[in-house]
């Protein structure tokens, strides 16, 4: 009897995910955003490692959620960071020109801590939720809160959703009162907000799309204040801060598209996104994956996504003068560049657990970048990163 | 202009979902309910991926908003 019970709950949770399509968050089934019929408690632990000894993040992340009264459901998150390794600082003219980096000489070590809560309300014709939360490292601070909106049309074959959310930043540089060089920090904010208006759409009875459309606008101080640039026709060891334009603003164009094939009781997913922003650094990013049943509960999905995005216009490794609007900075963030994952997720399903085990490798190319523009083959690099998400349904 | 363009290709993708589609009723919805058809089976997943995109990315976003900024490396 428990397992049929377990068995309803899960079918139950699906048929929501299924049926409240576009989600209120940046994912879908069981992710925030999906309506449960039972309280759900979630448990993640993920590595991050990067090529030739540069960062290393690990991460926890737990939350529980918690439906109640038939259309309320409270969902409360925390992750943990520690991020551990070197970042490139500045950048020399070496021979021929080309750009010769150098890292942080001293090994970083941040942690960051996330705490959030989502209040959600599901009625026969919408639901809508309100996130609000607080990200805490070193050297930054975010409050964050976001409104989410879904409207079902048509027998729920059609979802017409909306979402607008603001970030209250401040950061400041994180040193030690006994380095000699200590200066002691200065605390700059930086804002921004995005609206996003999108519409999931059943296709037939094994496919489904969704199309968002987002606006983001961010201000304040948006520069890395570690990073310091190299101008050639500076005196010698003065160098420049890293220095961005106080705005900037960024409209994305996003497409998923889903289809089950019955015949191989396999999926495959697309995914397409389009960017562009005030900055110049326009970017394309293609996903595709096959989620493959296997039979008892598994699945397994081998994926692929190639990003590629255009320089900001303000991006050079060093510069021979400082530029007349001000704007300079080597951030390897913001050149041209084009990137390669693979992909793998392996999934099993039980009466009340979920596990799902995700791992990328990820590699970045000068010359893989769409459309030619500034980059180097000196800030090409590589990660690797696995994550385990165990979910547990009462 | 590029935003123009985008904005356009944004319409015609819009009015597009609307065109070419059969009515599903609710107890038709079997294949679409399956696992399989989950982007992301991992319920933190989509959260960690997306800030490791946006942390080593210029881009970031567009399937949701919110979550916070951070002071990445």
């Amino acid at each position: 009897v428990a397992a049929t019970s377990s068995g309803k709950k899960r079918l139950s949770a699906l048929l929501s995910a299924a049926m409240a399509l576009p989600g209120v968050s940046k994912g879908a089934g069981l992710a925030p955003g999906t309506q449960l019929v039972a309280p759900a408690i979630d448990y993640s632990h993920s590595e991050y490692s990067e090529s030739d000894g540069r960062m290393d993040v690990s991460t926890d992340q737990v939350s529980l959620t918690v439906p109640y009264a038939g259309r309320w459901q409270t969902r409360i998150n925390y992750i943990k960071d520690h991020v551990t390794g070197a970042s490139p600082v500045i950048y020399f003219p070496g021979e021929g020109g080309e750009p010769r980096q150098v890292l942080t000489s001293a090994t970083i070590v941040d942690n960051r801590e996330v705490y959030d809560i989502t209040q959600s309300y599901f009625a026969d014709e919408y639901n809508a939720s309100v996130n609000v939360g607080r990200s805490l490292e070193d050297d930054y601070e975010s409050n964050f809160v976001s409104l989410n909106y879904s409207r079902y049309a048509n027998d729920k074959n059609t979802t017409f959703l909306a979402g607008i959310s603001r970030d209250a930043d401040e950061v400041w540089t994180s040193t030690t009162p006994d380095n000699p060089f200590f200066e002691p920090p200065v605390f700059r904010n930086r804002y921004k907000s995005d609206v996003t208006l999108g519409i999931s759409q059943l296709l037939d009875a094994n496919s489904q799309m969704q199309v968002n459309l987002t606006y983001s606008r961010a201000t304040g101080f948006l520069a890395d204040p570690y990073k310091s640039v190299h101008v050639t026709t500076n005196p010698p060891f003065v160098s420049e801060d890293d220095t961005r334009p106080n705005e900037r603003r960024v409209i994305t164009l996003a497409g998923r598209y889903a289809r089950y094939f019955p015949g191989a009781d396999g999926a495959l997913h697309a995914e397409y996104r389009i960017n562009s922003d005030t900055w110049s650094a326009e970017s394309h990013t293609l996903e595709l994956k096959w989620s493959q049943g296997l039979g008892s509960g598994w699945i397994i999905a081998p994926g692929l996504r190639y990003y590629s995005q255009q320089n900001a216009f303000f991006y050079a490794p060093f510069f021979t003068e400082i530029p007349e609007d001000g704007n300079l900075s080597h951030d390897y963030r913001l050149a041209s560049f084009g990137a390669i994952s693979g992909k793998l997720s392996i999934y099993k399903q039980t009466a009340n657990f979920h596990i799902s085990l995700d791992l990328e490798s990820y590699e970045r190319r000068k010359q893989w970048n769409l459309i030619d523009g500034a980059g180097f083959d000196v800030d090409d690099y590589s990660f690797n990163m696995y994550s385990l998400n165990v979910t547990y349904q009462f | 202009m590029k935003y123009v363009s985008i904005l356009a290709l944004a319409g015609v993708a819009t009015l597009s979902s609307g065109c070419a589609t059969k009515h599903v009723a609710a107890w038709e919805r079997g294949n679409l309910a399956k696992p399989q058809m989950l982007r992301y089976t991992g319920a933190h997943y989509a959260g960690t991926e997306a800030h490791t995109y946006h942390s080593k990315e210029a881009t970031r976003g567009g399937f949701g908003v919110g979550g916070g900024g951070c002071g990445c490396n």
